[in-house]
């Protein structure tokens, strides 16, 4: 009989074969609003998206038969806020300039960060950080009763240590002070992990299944900092936020997110009790090799190129690249196939549709490949 | 302390990248009457390059090639106003103009190059980020520069590359400068696809890209 999407991924995530190999897919915000017009009447009725902040679900996930949903909440909500001036400052005091771009399918924009609400020294000890009682918990209430049931959903409390103290100091000065400032460092995370871990409670009471951290730890062939430096600043951390949140509610998954290459510290992330790795970006770690060395104890979701093969390969090399990636990497479950990001607006349209036929055609376990 | 010593103190300083002290280790160096250029030359650059080599090699990491670069930069800045104030000449390696493209306001990688290239004797004029061609081909021309150095961060900032060379070419400049191109999705392939006439995947490589590419200017 054929399983639910939440059945399906649950097998999955317990590392054994489900009827198909789950998989989902997100977009930046134009594409979501390219497909949302192309598909306007098939996706007429299905219930979606309702707030335009907490990017996350819409109805396409269900027009597509994504297996996964996603509710997105904490810091990385300031991404892509469609505003009608170029820059806006978000609940954290990040400045944001929306940086334009051209593509075959028009223009779209990236937001980047212009302003470091606490690049100067003296701005630390009195900042203030949001309130996570602020956070509208009413989205994610709608999405888990509308869905809950048939789906597998995913909170998403991203920018969780790392990459928050990046967006409040700054690039460049969160580097050095990774380092040189320890103190500055431990005290900026900290407040990042307090406020993530907080909306992390309220996602694991609204009845979420799996809770999505990341912190960008990999440059697109090495560390960004040294595995001691992780290991000593960062993995604690994470590993508090993980038992905490395990602690709450034993049954919750951990996905843990990093674009780039961190081969050398998947053992630690496995020990601080992460399930899934995302993206597993195939420019920077051979999913394959991933696979083989830790599939057995760790879960990987990703793997198809939004870096080369979808924006510039063809229709025939992304069902390919699908079609490679279900025969290594889903043998056995503990596999989400995914786009490694979101898909991005330079991505050919026949791209798009190969991505959902291959899908479609090589997902069936037992696999025949 | 003997001047070897001072030396050795400014050479470890670098490697460690303490850069607080540094500027206070390369003023001891000029009141021992130190020849500011031979401090550059067997201090701080002997102390880079290892820094790099140690980068490739993946003991030092990102934070550490940075603490590295600033406490180089402290010391560069003071030996150059010296420099400068005893008006000698510090032979130029060549002229670099460097940026980040258009679209792209990614900073580090572009000036961990630009650091690099000072210490080892480039003029490097840094454009910042988000470049476009105008301020590219303008400055190129104000310096008659040697090279061009572009960085791009994402893959749909990288197609900019391509069009600034397609500029220098309608402007018939392209024969007279050696183009660059890094970031981290930029390929050889890519390079070679758009007419760059290199291509670096670090810092480190990127200075010897640019040497490599003044011996055949």
């Amino acid at each position: 009989m054929a399983m639910t999407s939440k059945e399906r991924m649950q097998t999955a995530m317990d590392h054994k074969e489900p009827d198909k190999v789950p998989f989902q897919a997100t977009f930046v915000p134009e594409v979501d609003k390219i497909l949302r017009k192309k598909y306007a009447k098939k996706i007429e009725g299905i219930k979606g998206k309702t707030a335009e902040k907490y990017q996350g679900m819409t109805e396409l996930d269900i027009l597509f038969g994504h297996d996964m949903l996603l509710l997105t909440y904490g810091m990385s909500t300031g991404y892509y806020r469609d505003t009608e001036s170029d820059t806006y400052v978000d609940d954290w005091g990040i400045k944001w300039k929306k940086m334009p771009y051209n593509t075959i399918n028009g223009i779209g924009y990236y937001t980047e960060i212009i302003g470091f609400p606490l690049a100067d020294d003296n701005k630390i000890d009195s900042y203030i950080p949001p309130d996570p009682d602020n956070e509208d918990m009413g989205y994610s209430e709608e999405v888990i009763k509308n869905y809950g049931r048939q789906y597998y959903i995913c909170g998403i409390i991203d920018c969780s240590i790392f990459e928050a103290f990046k967006y409040l100091r700054g690039m460049e000065q969160s580097m050095v002070d990774i380092v040189v400032n320890k103190d500055i460092a431990h005290k900026i995370m900290d407040m990042s992990v307090d406020y993530h871990l907080k909306l992390g409670f309220k996602l694991i009471e609204r009845g979420v299944d799996l809770l999505w951290l990341a912190d960008d730890l990999g440059g697109e062939h090495t560390l960004l900092m040294s595995p001691s430096t992780f290991r000593e600043m960062v993995k604690p951390k994470m590993g508090y936020m993980i038992g905490e949140l395990k602690k709450k509610n034993r049954n919750i998954k951990i996905a843990f997110h990093s674009d780039g290459f961190i081969e050398p510290i998947i053992d630690d992330l496995i020990e601080v009790g992460v399930d899934l790795l995302n993206p597993i970006q195939p420019e920077s770690m051979d999913p394959a090799t991933i696979k083989k060395k830790y599939g057995k104890r760790i879960g990987m979701w990703g793997t198809i190129s939004t870096q080369q093969t979808l924006p510039f390969g063809t229709a025939a090399d992304v069902e390919k690249e699908v079609a490679e990636r279900i025969k290594t990497c889903a043998p056995g479950g503990g596999f989400l196939l995914a786009p490694t990001h979101n898909i991005q607006l330079d991505v050919p349209f026949e791209n798009i549709e190969a991505f959902y036929r291959a899908v479609e055609k090589y997902r069936n376990y037992p696999l025949n490949l | 302390m003997t001047a070897e010593e001072i030396k050795k103190e400014l050479y470890e300083n670098v490697l460690n990248g303490d850069f607080d002290l540094t500027q206070e280790i390369a003023q001891k160096v000029l009141s021992e009457n130190m020849d500011p250029l031979e401090a550059i030359n067997t201090a701080l650059v002997p102390a880079i390059e290892l820094v790099g080599e140690k980068f490739g090699k993946k003991e030092y990491f990102l934070p550490d090639l940075m603490r590295s670069a600033n406490a180089m930069k402290n010391a560069l800045a003071v030996f150059e106003k010296e420099i400068k104030a005893r008006g000698i000449e510090r032979k130029s390696s060549g002229k670099v103009v460097i940026g980040t493209v258009k679209g792209d306001i990614h900073e580090i990688g572009k000036s961990i190059v630009a650091s690099l290239l000072t210490a080892k004797g480039f003029d490097v004029f840094d454009l910042g980020v988000d470049v476009d061609s105008e301020s590219f081909i303008k400055k190129v021309l104000e310096e008659k520069a040697d090279i061009l150095a572009m960085s791009a961060l994402l893959p749909i900032t990288m197609p900019y590359q391509a069009k600034v060379i397609e500029d220098l070419k309608a402007k018939g400049l392209r024969t007279g400068i050696k183009v660059m191109v890094g970031g981290s999705p930029v390929t050889q392939e890519h390079a070679d696809r758009i007419g760059a006439d290199g291509y670096a995947d670090n810092a480190v490589s990127a200075v010897k890209l640019a040497e490599k590419l003044m011996l055949k200017s």
